[in-house]
């Protein structure tokens, strides 16, 4: 059975963190490929062991190809850095390599490009546009920044763009010609409100912002050409977005806030899938004492989830209508990277009904 | 699982530790982290409920816009604020957006109501709060620490409990101070950048609890946060390794019953629950060989009464 999420050009894979997105995401490349497709995978802080398995412990900043398959399948992959995104930005657009230089050495540049809300999600978004756009890839599979912030995904191009253009930029360099005495007539509020910006931050934090904000002013038109791509990408048709969950009360309650947040962001999200449920293991024969104990400890695991299901099937109409939902079995720890990836890949088994669950 | 417990309480260092054990340590400010999913709003919760129980006034915090608690203890929509609203007796819950904490902040420093109007309601600095650095981090920092710092209102509360975010964003979270004081040398806000990290790295003031989960990678990145937290700023963390199964099986007893089923089903359970109860064994192992002030929490099924589960994890929480 081919899963129908993998048919699409771009996956993007988001997720409540701690669920095993990760693992999960390259494991759906790995059974792409295999499948015969030409796959990137795009990750984002994988363990050192994915990280070792996907190639990527010193990875040097393109995409690197980890497999080959007889039927014509490729496995990729590469890694997210905001920073190294984002300075790849400055010198494509600086002007002199001082221009450059000053940048890169700005302490609110520095800041901003690692730890900006929206930063990690709007590099991603990047430089998976820049991938898009060399057709190297029959599909690319996006691993995001855990979904704590999804809301910040996708308003990640818009708050980038509006970093840049607005009243911001005019109002800092309105800032500068003040201090310098050049101009004298500023209005009422603007003034006081850097009278009370200078009163909490100190004036030197104020001419930090300054030098950042001049420098970038210039790059409006730029900036706002890559904001409308990646924007294209992610509501474009040949976008689909998974979201990776467990059944973890917490966990569903966080999932229901994203599809609805995306929903009302004007972008559905398809299929939800519920990771690490535990495998059916149908027991043909009446334990003995010493089993016993353990089946029981089973049965009463399994009963939890089944509960957890069936509450969600439930749900269903109002929070997740439309949305299809995917199980997948919990896989015990092993030492062999590839091997877990590659049966987690054959594990994705749609949940059919709601009869299979409710009583 | 039980087989370990045997060893635990066998070994010396140990008995005398949990004698000894008052857990977790509460300090007027308590920070609990993990990485997403191991728990940690629940952990906080239950530990906040605890000390409550003891008589202790406390404020329970959590951070940003939607409330995780108004559903976990069924409340009405839009209980939990800003201010904080008592659940229970003796435990207040309230919930901090950076907005709000700014918003106290500035105030604190404009007295005029029109002028802070006008600052908060100009699109400009809208925007600067979205995108400044650390700013928000601070804002939420600058809150959590105003009653040692003497700024701000007076603070009725024993003890504040900060469900913090998860492990990466904690830590973002807790360098913004340092950040912006090396920034930043002069000025209020360097000034005050200096004491909220000073209060966060003083021990009678701040404790650190982070939560792990018996796995292999959540416990490699808590270890991994415990020595940064260590190392770089000479503080020691208490760990809570939450939701570790309670086989009714020992490790070696469950080897055995997989290698005598004569099951299909029955041998792929039993090989299944070895295998955890492998790695979990070993997550323990690690956290002890740190002698770190440790406990662990087992893993309930049952969690239709809010109250009832979280007094059961108070109970339940066993030294390390």
């Amino acid at each position: 059975m081919s899963l129908p999420f993998l048919e699409q050009r771009i996956l993007i894979c988001i997720g409540t963190g701690g669920v095993g997105k990760t693992t999960l995401s390259a494991s759906l490349a790995l059974r792409a490929a295999q499948e015969g497709k030409k796959v990137l995978i795009y990750t984002m802080d994988p363990s050192k062991r994915l990280a070792s398995c996907l190639g990527l412990e010193n990875w040097i900043g393109h995409e690197i190809k980890i497999k080959e398959f007889s039927n014509g399948g490729e496995l990729w992959a590469a890694m997210i850095e905001p920073k190294k995104v984002f300075d790849r930005f400055v010198r494509a657009h600086a002007k002199t390599e001082e221009d450059v230089q000053k940048m890169l050495n700005n302490r609110l540049y520095r800041e901003l490009s690692t730890s900006l809300s929206g930063s990690q999600e709007f590099t991603s978004l990047y430089a998976l546009n820049q991938a898009y756009k060399t057709e190297k890839f029959d599909l690319i599979i996006l691993d995001t920044p855990p979904a704590q912030h999804t809301l910040d995904f996708l308003q990640a191009p818009e708050s980038v763009f509006n970093l840049f253009r607005g009243p911001i930029v005019e109002w800092f360099s309105k800032l500068t010609q003040k201090r310098s005495g050049i101009m004298s007539l500023l209005n009422k509020g603007t003034d006081m409100v850097i009278g009370i910006l200078e009163k909490l931050t100190g004036a030197k934090f104020l001419d930090e912002l300054q030098v950042f904000f001049l420098t970038v002013s210039s790059w409006r038109e730029s900036i706002q050409q890559m904001v409308i791509e990646t924007h294209e990408i992610m509501s474009g048709e040949q976008t689909q977005f998974l979201l990776i969950t467990n059944l973890d009360d917490s966990r569903i309650f966080e999932a229901q806030e994203v599809i609805g947040d995306f929903k009302r962001n004007g972008i559905p999200i398809h299929h939800l899938v519920f990771n690490r449920v535990m495998a059916d293991h149908p027991i043909k024969k009446k334990p003995t004492e010493q089993e016993a104990p353990v089946t029981l400890f089973y049965e009463k695991w399994k009963d939890g989830e089944q509960k957890q299901i069936a509450k969600l099937l439930d749900l269903e109409e109002r929070a997740f209508r439309g949305v299809e939902f995917w199980r997948v079995d919990q896989v015990a720890h092993s030492e062999n990277e590839m091997e877990i990836l590659e049966t987690l890949g054959g594990l994705f088994r749609k949940i059919q009904e709601r009869k299979e669950y409710t009583t | 699982m039980r087989n370990l417990f045997k060893n635990q309480v066998q070994d010396g260092i140990l008995k005398t530790m949990s004698q000894q054990a008052q857990f977790p340590l509460l300090k007027p400010i308590t920070f609990v982290t993990g990485k997403g999913g191991v728990g940690k709003s629940v952990i906080a919760a239950a530990v906040a409920l605890l000390e409550s129980q003891k008589g202790k006034k406390i404020h329970l915090v959590e951070l940003g816009e939607k409330s995780f608690y108004e559903k976990f203890f069924h409340l009405k929509r839009g209980t939990i604020q800003y201010q904080p609203t008592e659940i229970a007796p003796n435990l207040f819950i309230s919930l901090w957006s950076y907005r709000s904490c700014l918003r106290e902040y500035v105030g604190f420093y404009i007295k005029s109501q029109k002028l802070y109007d006008l600052f908060f309601e100009n699109p400009v600095m809208q925007k600067f709060i979205q995108i400044a650095p650390a700013l928000k981090e601070l804002a939420i920092l600058g809150k959590a620490t105003s009653a040692p710092r003497n700024v701000g209102p007076t603070n009725p509360f024993d003890y504040l409990i900060i469900d913090s975010y998860s492990t990466g964003h904690h830590k973002a979270l807790l360098t913004a101070p340092l950040a912006m004081s090396q920034t930043i040398h002069q000025g209020p806000m360097g000034y005050h950048s200096q004491k909220i990290f000073e209060v966060i790295c003083d021990p009678d003031l701040s404790t650190h609890l982070l939560v792990l989960r018996p796995e292999d990678l959540p416990t490699i990145e808590g270890l991994e946060f415990y020595h940064f937290l260590k190392d770089k700023w000479n503080i020691q963390g208490q760990i809570i390794l939450n939701q570790y199964l309670q086989f009714p099986k020992t490790t070696n007893e469950l080897k055995e019953l997989m290698q005598l089923a004569d099951d299909d089903g029955i041998q792929k359970i039993c090989q299944y629950f070895y295998k955890v109860s492998v790695e979990q064994e070993n997550c323990f192992l690690q956290v002890r060989q740190e002698k770190a002030k440790a406990v662990c929490v087992p893993y309930s099924f049952d969690k239709e009464d809010v109250f009832a589960f979280l007094c059961s994890l108070n109970e339940k929480i066993k030294p390390l």
